[in-house]
């Protein structure tokens, strides 16, 4: 893609340090999905614990989180392991191994969506409507939140997967894995506390 | 993507004094497509004037409306409607852009010595969110426009019938993301574009200002984003976790918006006391007093933003302990600002003051913050708000600090850099007395809004008992004053783009790094990385009748900073 203004770089020759704060302002933009996951969470938990309910958490018949969550969440985790294997061939020069390893990533984070699907595909027939109490509520709401953000990973995910293949990314420049890594294991993360907050919430009344 | 701009062999060669970032390239997609944080910067300028304006437009309507008891030009409806677009304009789309995106943007990377922000391709996105945004809170009156208040409490944003809801949340939103990736550029910017010698003690105090604004940036407003959504979808499908019918805390929405909107007021007056900073130690030519602690105090306040929202909540049935914590906390945000306050005065203490525009535009923040300020500790002292809570009292207290502190360091920096970023000067009479008149109208405005408030007269009510009419009746003419104020202000800008004289690089004898490069700063700022001193020893600056310009005398400026290394 040919550049807009190629004048327009503050960075000039210093690409170390053009990479260097691209990494500084993916960690800000995690600082910024986190504090949106946070403030959910805190949300979840204020209307979770909430001493004066009007209405029951969730009446007696209302299934519990799909089993399915639990797979996807192993996929995610895998995900991660293949992100990470990508990055650590390509420092090794192994393009072909970081191309393998990180299409590999793509799929299994596709495959991470379907299964969201899946697991509110499985509530859905359950008859866990929205309208019904908050537990259905929050399991919609809190899950597509992070499906959203996973779906712009996976957009970033396909770029890098491309040009991996093309190996584009060599032993001295790989920024991209990096900076989709930084953005990948953290929604990863985020995942794991949001899961354990859900499972936990669902427990009892 | 095509190339938009030309090759630019011309920077190098002899016509490169003339090359400007405003005569680089021509052509309007040159603008809206444009890289250069200049022009990004130009852009929001105008476009948050724009929506001063409309904003404006809403408040003198607001205002007539109040003339008189029960209806004087409108319904109660509409009436609701034009106080919501009036706040909801002037804090989305004017206060919170104002001065980070839109002067920000301009100066901050010249004052740095960098060429650009670190992103300048998220930096022009950051724009069209805004246009988004924009796009989407005007739409929301073809919609059927919102009179919810600019605050969208709920249960009232989710059950209104009127249909703008919807679409101004989103907008809303958009400018929320806005907000965000400034602010994100901002910090990875100072973090990694200073050049060598630019230590964080050796920036400007505007950029410490900006600098802690983009941290209550980042940190802030996902909050109001996720909130803002969680809100559409409860609106759009009927339950949510605001909804008590179904187990929800109505409250909760109330913890959230002012998790967000308490520090967003610091995002507004933050960054406008980096603006005074620098137009108190410029335009009185003095080293400015207390250094550490104005850059601290910004840091400060920035930190205590986020751990005083509770304040706007006294009364929604909070329980008394946390009253009486977020009472305190919200005491302790009065020693940062008392700090900035008594520096700039001991700044101007023995200075050599020149009243330009800037300094008046400063003086009268000075005034007016500290009332703005002081009238806020009624505000979080616990027994009075009781009374005062809901009232104009409240209104005045905040049109104090964000009208006539942030929006006045705004018109004041932009005076301040007005040649830099068009190459022209403004006429200084009327400047001035377009501040004089703004001062005026708006103390008359507003400060009869504080009696009104502590007689008991409701904010947001249409109609009132016939007692208050005569402050009502001083407030409108107010209003009315302060328009003029701020269409002679225009009068004065456009006055001197058709026919201001030329401005030389350095009109007010500054020493930060932005006066160092001519007026309007070429494409790339610097031709070469900047020599960076003391940016407030104004004693390297000497007057130079031949050019009727300031020169900042590197070499005296070698000496003093290799003396002061050899301590």
């Amino acid at each position: 893609m040919k550049s807009l203004e190629p004048s327009r770089d503050a960075f000039g020759s210093d690409s170390a340090g053009r990479d260097r704060a691209a990494r500084q302002g993916m960690w800000v933009f995690v600082i910024v999905v986190s504090v949106v996951f946070a403030a959910t969470i805190l949300g979840y938990l204020v209307v979770r614990l909430n001493p004066h309910m009007t209405a029951p958490w969730r009446a007696g018949n209302v299934a519990d989180l799909p089993f399915t969550l639990l797979i996807s969440t192993g996929v995610l985790i895998a995900s991660s392991v293949t992100l990470h294997t990508s990055l650590k061939r390509v420092r090794r020069a192994d393009q072909v191994g970081c191309a393998r390893f990180a299409i590999a990533t793509y799929w299994l984070g596709v495959a991470f969506v379907l299964l969201q699907g899946e697991a509110w595909w499985s509530m859905w027939r359950q008859k866990v409507v929205i309208e019904e109490n908050l537990y259905a509520w929050t399991f919609y709401v809190l899950t597509a939140l992070h499906v959203i953000h996973i779906l712009g990973g996976l957009f970033a995910l396909g770029i890098v997967a491309r040009r991996a293949g093309e190996q584009k990314y060599t032993q001295a420049s790989h920024n991209g894995i990096v900076l989709c890594g930084i953005y990948w294991h953290s929604l990863d993360v985020i995942w794991l506390v949001l899961y354990a907050t859900l499972w936990i919430g669902s427990r009892s009344a | 993507m095509t190339t938009i701009d030309t090759p630019r062999q011309d920077v190098l060669d002899s016509t490169a004094s003339t090359d400007n970032y405003l005569t680089h390239t021509r052509g309007f997609l040159s603008w809206i497509l444009t890289l250069d944080h200049k022009r990004i910067g130009v852009m929001y300028t105008v476009s948050v004037l724009v929506s001063f304006l409309v904003g404006g437009m809403f408040a003198l309507l607001l205002r007539t409306e109040l003339l008189t008891p029960g209806r004087t030009i409108c319904s109660a409806e509409a009436y609701n409607q034009f106080f919501t677009l009036h706040g909801a304009i002037m804090v989305f789309l004017v206060i919170i852009p104002s001065i980070p995106a839109a002067l920000g943007n301009f100066v901050l990377p010249i004052m740095l010595g960098a060429k650009d922000v670190a992103f300048p391709r998220l930096n022009l996105f950051s724009y069209f969110l805004w246009l988004g945004g924009a796009g989407f809170t005007l739409y929301s009156l073809a919609a059927g426009g919102f009179d919810t208040g600019w605050t969208f409490y709920t249960p009232y944003s989710t059950t209104t019938t009127t249909g703008g809801v919807i679409p101004v949340l989103i907008g809303v939103f958009i400018l929320g993301f806005s907000s965000i990736f400034t602010g994100l550029n901002f910090i990875v910017t100072v973090h990694k574009l200073r050049p060598p010698g630019m230590t964080w003690f050796k920036m400007p105090l505007f950029l410490w200002a900006l600098y802690s604004t983009a941290i209550i940036q980042v940190l802030a407003t996902p909050v109001l984003a996720i909130t803002l959504c969680l809100l559409i979808v409860e609106r759009v499908l009927n339950v949510g976790i605001f909804n008590p019918s179904m187990g929800g805390d109505p409250v909760l929405y109330q913890h959230f918006f002012w998790f967000y909107s308490h520090p967003a007021v610091y995002i507004m007056i933050v960054p406008a006391m980096g603006i005074i900073s620098e137009i108190i130690a410029v335009h009185s030519h003095r080293q400015i007093f207390g250094y550490r602690f104005i850059a601290f105090s910004s840091i400060a306040i920035a930190m205590f933003s986020f751990i005083v929202w509770g304040h706007h909540m006294f009364m929604s049935g909070q329980s008394g302990l946390m009253n009486t914590i977020f009472s305190f906390i919200s005491f302790s945000v009065a020693i940062p600002s008392a700090v900035k306050t008594f520096n700039w005065t001991m700044t101007l203490y023995k200075g050599t003051i020149s009243l330009t525009a800037p300094m008046m535009y400063a003086l009268s923040f000075l005034f007016l913050f500290t009332i703005g300020g002081l009238t806020g500790i009624h505000c979080a002292t616990l027994n009075t708000d009781v009374h005062l809570h809901d009232t104009y009292f409240v209104v005045a207290h905040f049109h104090y600090v964000m009208m006539g502190s942030a929006l006045i360091g705004m018109i004041g920096g932009l005076h301040h850099w007005w040649p830099k970023m068009t190459g022209k000067m403004y006429n200084e009479k009327i400047a001035i007395t377009a501040c004089i008149i703004v001062f005026i109208g708006f103390n008359m405005t507003f400060f009869t809004q504080f009696m009104l408030g502590s007689q008991g007269m409701p904010r947001r009510y249409y109609d009132y008992q016939p007692e208050f009419q005569i402050y009502h009746v001083i407030s409108t003419i107010g209003s009315y004053i302060l328009a003029i104020g701020f269409f002679t202000s225009a009068v004065c800008f456009i006055q001197s783009l058709m026919s201001g004289a030329k401005a030389p690089s350095n009109p007010w004898g500054g020493v930060s790094l932005e006066w160092q490069c001519a007026s309007p700063p070429p494409h790339d700022n610097f031709k070469t990385t900047p020599h960076v001193g003391n940016c407030y020893d104004f004693s390297v600056v000497r007057w130079d009748e031949a050019t009727k310009n300031y020169i900042v005398d590197h070499k005296a400026e070698l000496a003093h900073s290799t003396s002061e290394g050899s301590h």
